[in-house]
């Protein structure tokens, strides 16, 4: 039962230590798991952002292709796709111009005024795409001509886009390791602050531990000894009794009561020496005009404190002329012990 | 908390299924397109005009109802006014089952789209922006609109990929 009481005792201390230290581990786990996440987020903003303007170039391809197609095969299908593709090709454009979801881009420097000279180019383009089956080779000759001239600038406004994506990522990158350094190192000074707390706590609580243990161990000993001391002075034939520091009962044995019959009654430990003096005089163990006992009593303690109990103790008794008093000197310097025997 | 969003999943699954029961018991036969086809639906669906495929022409999508939506986008400025047929609507109308919509842009670009969306939003296949016909230079003919303006919870990037734009199918599965 005691052992599971300690046990019990043992889970709370170390538990909300340990509770602490882990809840303390959980919270930086998950500070590294959203760090994570959010290095994903940004290679996958640069995908998307990557993805876009790969789209672009490739509309252009397709829409170049395609005018080719029709070149080498005309027909109204290959027409009508060719139209198709040049109206995809320029669907991709003007949202580089306006919204949010291009306005980092717009920040790059030409990036604007190019994608308005590919928009204005293909408006040239417009007539002749609208009469495509109408267009003789020459006039086909030259719009793909026109493409070509168009095919550098669109592969320069990606690749320069590309450029400042990966720019931007490789800072986004920058910062996220800046944050995940400081956060490392932040962590590894709070597992050895939290350690050292801990190891303190520990041997703290050890400490504490082996104090209160001591302490429990002291009051058994005292109470063992003072059962030990009981059980000798009742053994001995002459009444004893010893006063504490502050002249009160601390210890009697049961021959000092038979002694001192009169004082039966309040004999406990803790009692006044004084008490047990106004107790003699009341009783008339002491031969005392009424007045006179204050006085006497505060003469008695002088006494006392400054001589030996045989002194006074004989006049306690009322039959003191039967007894023989024996005294020792006060057992150390604020307690004193008392001896009475019975002549034989 | 949890069980709340259950609550609303299941409501939200029931109103779908509502919607496309009502649409199989309301299926009725599509007029053949009389002008070019603008979209194309295919997979499954129990209402079809051209062969296993549903196929609409501009005036077909008008008379399914159009529905107008203001709200902010990605690509464009401000706010523009957006005119579409409801994709409830077109769900209902063809009797479109399965829970996953694949969006086709003239690209070949596929999306798939959670029918819930529809359900759930008032999602429209805009043809008309700012009173305009929407060309295939302005991510026409045919741009799915969501609107996010009016539910926050549409802002995300992950709805931002299914604004599709040039959508020339739509496969049901």
């Amino acid at each position: 039962m005691v052992n599971l009481r300690e046990l019990i005792w043992f889970v709370l201390r170390y538990g909300i230590l340990v509770t602490g230290f882990g809840g303390f581990l959980v919270g930086v786990f998950f500070i590294f798991q959203g760090l994570v996440q959010q290095r994903e987020l940004i290679e996958k903003e640069s995908r998307i952002n990557v993805w876009f303007l790969a789209q672009t170039e490739i509309e252009f391809l397709r829409f170049h292709g395609s005018l080719k197609d029709y070149e080498l095969t005309p027909s109204p299908e290959t027409a009508e796709l060719a139209v198709e593709r040049y109206e995809i090709f320029w669907s991709r454009l003007p949202p580089l111009l306006e919204g949010p979801q291009t306005a980092e881009l717009r920040t790059i420097d030409g990036f604007v005024e190019s994608v308005r000279a590919m928009i204005q180019a293909l408006e040239e383009l417009e007539p002749a795409m609208e009469g495509l089956q109408s267009l003789s080779v020459v006039s086909l000759m030259e719009i793909d001509r026109k493409l070509d001239d168009l095919s550098g600038p669109v592969h320069d406004l990606v690749r320069r886009a590309l450029l400042y994506d990966s720019n931007e990522v490789n800072r986004g990158r920058s910062r996220h390791d800046e944050l995940y350094q400081q956060l490392l190192v932040l962590f590894a000074l709070s597992v050895v602050v939290g350690l050292a707390v801990f190891v303190l706590l520990f041997r703290q609580i050890i400490k504490t531990n082996r104090a209160v243990g001591a302490q429990e161990q002291a009051a058994t000993q005292a109470i063992t000894t003072r059962n030990e001391l009981e059980l000798a002075i009742n053994s001995i034939s002459e009444g004893f009794i010893i006063y504490d520091q502050d002249d009160r009962v601390a210890l009697f044995n049961q021959r000092y009561v038979d002694l001192h019959p009169q004082q039966a009654d309040l004999l406990v430990v803790g009692v006044p020496f004084q008490e047990l003096l106004r107790a003699a005089a009341r009783n008339g163990g002491v031969d005392i005009p009424e007045d006179q006992v204050e006085d006497w009593i505060a003469s008695i303690v002088a006494q006392r404190h400054a001589a030996t109990e045989a002194m006074f103790e004989s006049r306690l008794c009322p039959m003191a002329a039967g007894f023989i008093s024996t005294s020792g000197e006060p057992a150390t310097a604020d307690w004193s012990v008392s001896i009475r025997t019975s002549p034989s | 908390m949890f069980k709340t969003r259950s609550l609303v999943c299941v409501m939200t699954h029931t109103i779908a299924a509502m919607f496309l029961a009502i649409g199989v018991a309301r299926a009725e036969a599509l007029p053949q397109p009389k002008d070019r086809p603008l979209l194309e639906v295919t997979g499954q669906i129990t209402t079809k005009n051209v062969g296993d495929k549903a196929a609409f022409d501009f005036a077909m999508l008008e008379a399914l109802g159009s529905t107008t939506l203001v709200t902010s986008t990605a690509w464009t400025e401000g706010r523009p006014e957006f005119e579409g047929v409801l994709l409830s609507a077109l769900i209902e109308r063809i009797g479109a089952t399965g829970s996953t919509a694949v969006a086709i842009a003239l690209n070949d670009y596929k999306v798939e789209i959670p029918i819930e969306d529809f359900t759930r939003y008032p999602v429209i296949l805009a043809y008309r922006m700012n009173g305009k016909r929407l060309r295939v230079r302005d991510k026409g003919p045919l741009w799915i609109i969501y609107p996010q303006d009016d539910f926050p919870a549409l802002k995300t990037k992950q709805t931002q990929a299914r604004w599709v734009w040039q959508v020339k199918e739509i496969q049901f599965k």
